[in-house]
């Protein structure tokens, strides 16, 4: 396999925006085009993540539709559906295509348009990706958020107020990102008095409902100064399922995709979890932020909220977590979220966040499909 | 109502689901028995009060755990729930699915 680098990014500011999903996406991609300077050169292939755009925006084939809006023929076009980890799963797409030297440069575009349609329709969408049985029994991801920090609350004696601090330290890092949806500085007083969502989770303890797109420009290292003084190397990246039903799994407290996932993209990179200097999260709910850092071996189980109140997971913290904003404060347009994560990382490493930057050469991103259901794990290094 | 029901559980490794599955999840044999579903105990719930559609509000779901390893997850039938408290399993009214009413298994305390 060939080394794979990422060359270039775009993202687009995410929240409720007016365009069409294929605007967007193109918007992400000519921005991808521009910093990798491919913008005329020719492409073998062309990943589209996205979960839903027949039901949000009434339309198929997303990925044809970008590719000749992107004028990328005779490049293969394909859309990649993974419910919420399309994204991720279209980075992976073009990993392999490149690593396998199947194609020289790809694009990977994820995007996703939800505000069409209203809150509750958006939810039933998005509830249709579990299992018919918990489907049919009223259940949705923000439930399975719900019955998650209940136990977990239960099971490591853990305080409503530790589990506040997740949205208000995401809020703060929003606030410092101008593509994020949500900007506004939060308290947790403000998150605990709240509407109840999902109880004991409520309204701020969740990702609103955003549109936006991001978009890479994946190709061989070896070739990457061709396109850009600043490649960032993909050295480990893993994949892995769980049960469908969340009420198979071997332990309700475990997302063991995520730790599957996670244990094969280290292995690939060489790397352990204590290396890891940044990582987005694919924190849905605040509960997931925590079993998530958990399960990808940054913290013992159980100890995820500790290190959160300790301040670890800070901007200033050892482990920056979601500097971003993560789902919780960035947005989360499901089929855009893999893809945007890796963007995060790939501008950390390369020192262009602004005043949301931190200190760190190598960085993770871990997409979720579902509620665990699947799980894309990526790790980066700068490469120059 | 009380619902008698059955799950199927591996022979090899002792996995318990009440979904079929082709293959066993964990050790990939393929030789399942049924069992009868007995009683259980509630591990966590939630009070949902964002509901999807056809659903109405609030909503109470629970995850319970049942003899022989048996999870199952499924809307409660009462509006006192405990961590810890024993249940069986009921039947009821569920939500409205393109205007029909579907019933389906709940929980209810034992």
């Amino acid at each position: 396999m060939r080394k794979t680098a990422i060359v270039g990014c775009g993202m687009t500011k995410f929240g409720r925006r007016t365009e069409g999903l294929i605007d967007l996406m193109t918007e992400a991609c000519h921005q991808a085009l521009r910093d990798s300077n491919t913008l005329h050169e020719d492409f073998q292939a062309l990943f589209v993540g996205n979960m839903a755009c027949n039901e949000f925006e009434g339309i198929q084939g997303p990925a044809n539709a970008l590719c000749s809006r992107l004028g990328l023929e005779p490049a293969f076009a394909s859309r990649l559906e993974n419910t919420t980890a399309s994204g991720a799963s279209a980075a992976l797409a073009g990993w392999l295509a490149v690593a396998s030297g199947t194609c020289n440069l790809a694009l990977v575009a994820g995007g996703e348009r939800m505000t069409t349609v209203p809150t509750q329709s958006a939810t039933d969408i998005i509830a249709r990706m579990l299992p018919p049985h918990e489907y049919t029994q009223g259940f949705t991801l923000p439930s399975m958020a719900g019955l998650l920090a209940r136990r977990y609350m239960l099971t490591y004696n853990a305080s409503r107020e530790a589990l506040a601090q997740v949205a208000v330290k995401n809020h703060h890092n929003a606030s410092l990102n101008p593509d994020a949806h949500l900007q506004n500085l939060i308290t947790v007083e403000d998150v605990l008095k709240s509407p109840s969502i999902a109880d004991p989770l409520r309204l701020y303890d969740f990702c609103p409902i955003s549109d936006g797109a991001a978009a890479i420009v994946l190709a061989p290292l070896e070739e990457a100064a061709k396109f850009t003084d600043a490649p960032v190397l993909i050295s480990g990246i893993g994949a892995a399922n769980d049960t469908h039903a969340v009420q198979e799994r071997k332990d309700f407290l475990t997302l063991e995709a995520v730790r599957v996932a996670s244990d094969a993209a280290y292995r690939m990179a060489g790397r352990e979890p204590r290396e890891i200097d940044v990582a987005e999260t694919h924190d849905m709910a605040t509960i997931l932020e925590i079993v998530e850092s958990e399960d990808l071996g940054f913290f013992e189980k159980g100890e995820g909220l500790n290190a959160e109140e300790a301040g670890t997971t800070a901007l200033k913290g050892e482990l920056p977590l979601n500097t971003s904003g993560g789902l919780k404060a960035r947005g989360h347009p499901l089929g855009a979220t893999g893809v945007a994560q890796i963007v995060e990382v790939v501008h950390q490493l390369q020192r262009r966040c602004g005043r949301r930057q931190v200190e760190a050469d190598v960085g993770l991103a871990c997409n979720m499909a579902g509620f665990g259901h699947s799980a894309i794990v990526s790790i980066m290094e700068r490469a120059s | 109502m009380t619902a008698r029901l059955s799950a199927r559980r591996c022979e090899s490794c002792g996995f318990a689901a009440m979904l079929e599955h082709l293959r066993c999840p964990r050790c990939k044999r393929e030789v399942f028995k049924e069992f009868s579903i007995s009683t259980g105990e509630l591990v966590t719930y939630t009070v949902l009060t964002a509901v999807a559609e056809g659903c109405e509000k609030p909503l109470y779901l629970g995850f319970a755990e049942f003899e022989g390893k048996l999870s199952i997850s499924a809307q409660l039938a009462f509006t006192d729930p405990a961590v810890g408290m024993k249940v069986k399993l009921g039947w009821g009214v569920l939500r409205k699915k393109k205007g029909e009413t579907v019933e389906g298994l709940k929980l209810e305390p034992l």
